[in-house]
């Protein structure tokens, strides 16, 4: 792991947060849409807040994705889920709006499960090679041969 | 016969969806991207709507958490499948690198497995919608993103063969607890 690396899993918990907020934001200006009037989507999508929520979700994406090519789906899991820790505290701190004990308790357990995911090695070490298949028993060997980092 | 057309037809009414719909957990929001237009569905809050839906409470319970199920399972299948297929693009900072960013879209793009998860991704998008036109969203949004982290722990030691050790388990069900706690 390295300082990019990090750096990536930042960006997709940002990307996440930010994209869905400004969608969120600019489709409440845009207001209602009714089946009947579907083309009035089109006009939301003018909305600057929209555009610009597609486009940091598009960020997010690439991001994820970037993220997916070096780390286990299991690794970067906990990552995303650090976004809503993140919309709880810019609600907290930026909007000052009340946050219960409950979803403060929420906040601890999640920071807690990052915690433990980002101490341990970030990709499942196949040693056969794209199509080997890890058993425990071959694990055991890798780890023993010193392949596991 | 004439309820299942009411039903039918309710199906095909303007969604009554908050726009504030928690992000579930990654995919929901990846496909969101894509299908954006589609949460203009998520403005229309109408009061008729919700009158329709109170009306027929348990069915409306059982759809919800169907719908939910739906969610889950193509989130897991579209996470699973874009992260096989990353694994199979290989470490994108290296081949940038290497290649070229043309290189690096080219290759992701024609990946089978990428297509087949960005519809996945979709599906579960669509899902979502529906869960939210039965459902209230304070249920839908937390159940679905905390199920989808316990399922995704599964789905990646059985089909991505990734360790998923104690370590792991901890934390998966650390953060699914949370998300419930924190979106409920």
């Amino acid at each position: 792991m390295n300082f990019r690396k990090y750096f990536v899993l930042a960006g997709v918990t940002v990307f996440a947060v930010a994209g869905d907020s400004m969608l969120s934001h600019g489709m409440k200006q845009v207001g209602t849409i009714s089946l009947h009037h579907l083309q009035s989507v089109i006009f939301a999508v003018a909305n600057p807040w929209v555009t610009l929520g597609i486009l940091f979700l598009l960020g997010f994406f690439a991001t994820y994705m970037n993220a997916l090519s070096w780390a286990d789906l299991t690794y970067v899991m906990p990552a995303t889920a650090l976004g809503y820790v993140l919309l709880a505290v810019v609600a907290r701190f930026v909007l000052h709006e009340h946050i219960s004990p409950l979803r403060w308790i929420g906040i601890v357990l999640i920071t807690a499960g990052v915690g433990f995911v980002a101490g341990g090695p970030a990709l499942t070490e196949h040693p056969l090679g794209e199509a080997g298949r890890i058993t425990e028993k071959s694990h055991a060997v890798a780890v023993a041969s010193g392949v596991e980092r | 016969m004439r309820s299942f057309l009411s039903r039918l037809r309710r199906w095909f009414q303007p969604f009554s969806l908050p726009t504030a719909c928690a992000p579930s957990a990654g995919s929901g929001l990846a496909v969101g991207c894509i299908l954006s237009p589609l949460r203009g569905y998520c403005a229309v809050v109408n009061a008729s709507q919700q009158d329709v839906a109170a009306s027929s409470s348990h069915i409306s319970i059982l759809y919800t958490w169907v719908a939910i199920l739906a969610i889950v399972f193509f989130s897991v299948v579209g996470d699973v499948l874009l992260s096989h297929a990353m694994k199979q693009v290989g470490d994108v900072g290296d081949l940038r690198r290497r290649a070229g960013l043309a290189h690096v879209i080219a290759r992701t793009l024609s990946n089978s497995n990428f297509l087949l998860a960005v519809a996945s991704m979709a599906a579960a998008f669509f899902s979502l919608l529906f869960a939210l036109s039965w459902g209230d969203v304070s249920l839908v949004a937390p159940a679905a993103a905390s199920l989808t982290f316990i399922a995704n722990a599964v789905a990646a030691k059985i089909f991505l063969h990734e360790r998923v050790d104690k370590r792991r388990w901890i934390a998966a069900s650390l953060v699914a607890a949370g998300v419930a706690l924190l979106a409920g």
